[in-house]
């Protein structure tokens, strides 16, 4: 007998060993490590096994229930705070003064509620009086348990509290918990127990998203390609009935013959930055959300935005000084300001997005190595591409996209016979990406736009005559588009930037750069 | 219905008809650039672009300003600033002699437009007289930006075909196809030598080399010791070796010493040691400028 009782003791014991051992988190997340070992520590006889889930508890507590009800109703009910390990004496006798909260026995409960409103239809809650004190523990651990499990709740529950003060309605069995000052439940997994028992309610909150509910969302979470979708004409039909520019860019467009003034856009733009500039600092607009606000006026363009990585190594930006002679004219004021207000030539292209997560940087006291992982070229591009988006939301091109036009533009210039020099390419990166920051770039236009920027920098870099006709029909092969609507797309391009084509030289420079170093 | 009335024709831009006309609800009195723009040609044409994207930045006193850009289908009106006359028609005005307090006052206006237009970072490149627009006040403005382009960043890829003949200094007509800011500056020194003479035009060359023969006979033969890198220079070619006849008194014989001074730093052939637009207003020349001219601000 005291054999067969030892016996059954060892197993009991090795059993408790093994929950404990095959619930520890090796990634430090809260499993349900504590919830198994009160069970395992009330329901004496319940064959329990390692993994053992959240409904086999709720199963537990359903056989015990009665008991529950009994502790409830004859024991002088005490409230605990969630508790650290090693301070429940001190979040018990601070306690007293905080409000009910009702126990939830409902075991087979459904949660109507998003967020912490129990629902206690089944369980005839009368008993829990107003000046009632039940024991609530968010951790599903009573102060009393020792446990030596009770060390792992604590990092997971660190913020959670259960000082939930309780809203009654009355003649009505919904009580309803808010939650109180800045505690949320978010993310939480909360325990409803009475001292010394085991948890009548358990539940998590998940929290309500839309984006969690949107489909789109849900398929680009399973990497399924999202197709760059910008607008409902294909483009073959567009160049048939011929394009209409101005509609394509948003933008405003003459009637019958009407002249359009664009006095307004004759602002100088080192005034209008200062504006913005100004705006800035009196609005702090200088999160990701306000400069997409900007962006959404179609006739502001993106020539100020902040974002971090425009406090790179000022290397990229600063301005290039004159080799001619000594003297450079740098934009005086500007020079001050354009951290937060320029456009930044390295934003949009970033020159580090090349390699993606499959580098491992070793940095050692003398030298830094990285190690480039092979990556096939198709999980690279998906991976800058997420970047990219996640960086950009409101873009309608990829990276990919992005890189392959400039490309094809470089690729423009170039030419045996008299081609166009790399300023005017540079420059026209600056135009196109500005368009592209001030989102007016989609599928439809963006060839087009590209040419067109390509076709003004060049008119403003001295290519005429015979260069500047030959630069027409390469981009009109290259781009497969025709002369009359890359002709009327100029105009057009011309007012996005709201004749803003004068750019500073620290504009230009970082691209001009990276188109030398790699010719 | 029409924002302005043509009042009469006051001549043909390098790309299309230049209008007097009036504003109908202000009745000011503007200046009409039209454009032709035609969809199987070029597109918008390099010199309208220029003047407005280039305009569209340099706002000031002494620059020439837009006022508006008019697009329909066929056709883009820019709407300028209209100023009474240009400095030639002022000289043929002027059947006589210059007053040498107009000549100080309209070369610090010039020079104070150019040292403008320079730090943001525009060159003109066509600088003459008659692309400076004299108003009934005497305010002297820079006009036709139809050839400026930006710097900033050095290529060698600049036009060499710029700036009237004779206002064009000795390396571009040498070929050079990187050139900065002192480019106008040879122009400026030209423009004031013209000015002190009443409107006689100081180099009026017939071709390339006419032209650098006279720059040299007043300035000597430029070689590798006075201007290290001439010979490099794309249209090279040895000239007849002149010596500097530091001349400069019967050439510009109303001009005082420290005009004259200014003048040869102007007229430098080597373009590094060409006096930039901001040093020259501080030149002792304008020392006795009338206040009321050198305090007005923009």
């Amino acid at each position: 007998m005291a054999n067969n009782r030892n016996k059954y003791e060892k197993a009991r014991r090795r059993l408790a060993a093994v929950t404990f051992l095959s619930n520890i988190s090796l990634d430090g997340t809260f499993k349900d490590t504590d919830m198994c070992n009160i069970i395992d520590k009330f329901s004496v006889g319940v064959k329990l096994h390692a993994g053992c889930k959240p409904k086999e508890i709720l199963v537990d507590i359903n056989d015990k229930d009665c008991n529950v009800r009994d502790s409830i109703r004859n024991q002088k009910v005490t409230h605990s705070s969630p508790h650290r390990t090693g301070t429940d004496n001190n979040s018990v006798s601070s306690d007293s003064e905080y409000t009910v909260t009702p126990v939830k026995l409902n075991t087979g409960h459904i949660l109507r509620e998003r967020c912490a409103s129990a629902n206690t239809d089944s369980f005839k809650d009368k008993h829990v009086t107003r000046s009632r004190k039940i024991v609530s523990s968010l951790t599903g651990i009573c102060p009393e348990d020792k446990s030596s499990t009770e060390s792992l709740a604590v990092g997971r529950f660190r913020t959670s509290n259960t000082c939930i003060p309780e809203h009654h309605a009355l003649n009505n069995e919904i009580r309803i918990i808010r939650s109180y000052k800045g505690v949320s439940f978010r993310d939480e997994r909360i325990a409803f127990t009475p001292l010394q028992s085991v948890p009548c309610v358990i539940f998590s909150t998940i929290p309500y998203s839309k984006t969690v509910r949107n489909p789109r969302t849900e398929l680009r979470k399973e990497g399924v390609r999202r197709r760059n979708t910008s607008g409902p004409r294909p483009l073959s039909s567009i160049t048939d009935n011929g394009v209409d520019p101005f509609d394509l860019l948003g933008l405003e467009k003459e009637e019958n013959g009407q002249e359009i003034s664009y006095s307004k856009l004759l602002v100088p733009s080192r005034i209008s930055m200062r504006d913005q500039f100004r705006k800035m600092c009196e609005g702090e607009i200088m999160d990701k959300s306000n400069w997409k606000n900007i962006n959404k006026h179609p006739h502001v363009i993106a020539r100020c935005f902040s974002y971090e990585s425009s406090q790179r190594p000022v290397m990229a930006s600063s301005p290039p000084h004159s080799t001619i002679d000594n003297k450079s004219f740098e934009w005086d004021e500007t020079t001050l300001t354009q951290k937060y207000v320029h456009y930044c030539p390295n934003v949009l292209d970033d020159p580090e997005l090349i390699a993606g997560k499959h580098r491992t940087l070793l940095t050692f006291t003398s030298y830094m190595t990285s190690i480039i992982d092979y990556v096939r070229p198709q999980d690279l591009k998906k991976e800058l591409n997420d970047k990219f988006r996640e960086k950009f939301p409101h873009i309608k091109l990829t990276l990919s996209k992005l890189r392959s036009i400039k490309k094809e533009m470089r690729k423009i210039a170039k030419h045996d016979s008299g081609g166009i020099d790399l300023l005017s390419v540079a420059q026209a990166y600056v135009y196109f990406e500005k368009l592209i920051l001030a989102n007016l770039i989609n599928k439809d236009n963006r060839k087009l736009c590209a040419g067109a920027c390509l076709l003004l920098s060049a008119k403003l870099n001295d290519v005429k005559g015979d260069m500047l006709k030959s630069l027409i029909e390469r981009i009109e092969t290259t781009f497969r588009l025709n002369r009359k609507d890359l002709i009327r797309f100029e105009f057009a391009v011309l007012v996005a930037l709201e004749f803003g084509l004068h750019v500073p030289p620290n504009e230009v420079f970082p691209h001009y750069q990276r188109l030398l170093h790699d010719s | 219905m029409q924002k302005y009335e043509k009042l009469e024709k006051i001549g043909e831009g390098t790309y299309g008809t230049v209008f007097k006309a009036k504003n109908k609800e202000t009745h000011e009195i503007v200046a009409l650039k039209r454009v032709r723009l035609d969809d199987d040609d070029e597109g918008v044409p390099s010199s309208a672009l220029r003047e407005i994207c280039l305009l569209k930045e340099l706002k000031h006193k002494n620059i020439v300003r837009l006022y508006d850009v008019l697009h329909s289908e066929k056709k883009l009106t820019l709407v300028f600033e209209h100023c009474d006359q240009d400095l030639k028609k002022y000289f043929d005005s002027l059947n006589g002699e210059i007053d040498l307090d107009v000549v100080k006052s309209f070369m610090y206006q010039l020079l104070r437009g150019l040292a403008f237009c320079h730090s943001h970072n525009v060159l003109h490149r066509d600088l003459k007289p008659q692309n400076l627009l004299i108003n009934k006040n005497g305010e002297l403005k820079l006009a036709d930006f139809g050839l400026a382009r930006a710097f900033g960043i050095p290529v060698k890829c600049y036009s060499a075909e710029v700036v009237t003949l004779w206002y064009r200094p000795p390396d571009v007509l040498f070929g050079a196809k990187l050139y900065t800011t002192s480019i106008d500056m040879w122009s400026a020194g030209c423009i004031f030598a013209e000015l002190a003479n009443s409107g006689r035009p100081l180099f009026p060359g017939s071709d390339v080399d006419d032209q650098l023969k006279r720059i040299f006979k007043l300035l000597g033969t430029p070689n590798e010791d006075t201007w290290p890198g001439v010979t490099q220079l794309p249209d090279y070619k040895p000239l007849p070796v002149y010596q500097p006849s530091l001349g400069l008194a019967q050439v510009v014989p109303r001009l005082p010493a420290r005009g004259r001074d200014l003048l040869a730093r102007l007229l430098t052939c080597n373009p590094a040691l060409r006096m930039p637009a901001d040093e020259a207003m501080a030149h002792a020349y304008f020392h006795d400028l009338n206040p009321s001219v050198k305090n007005d601000r923009c």
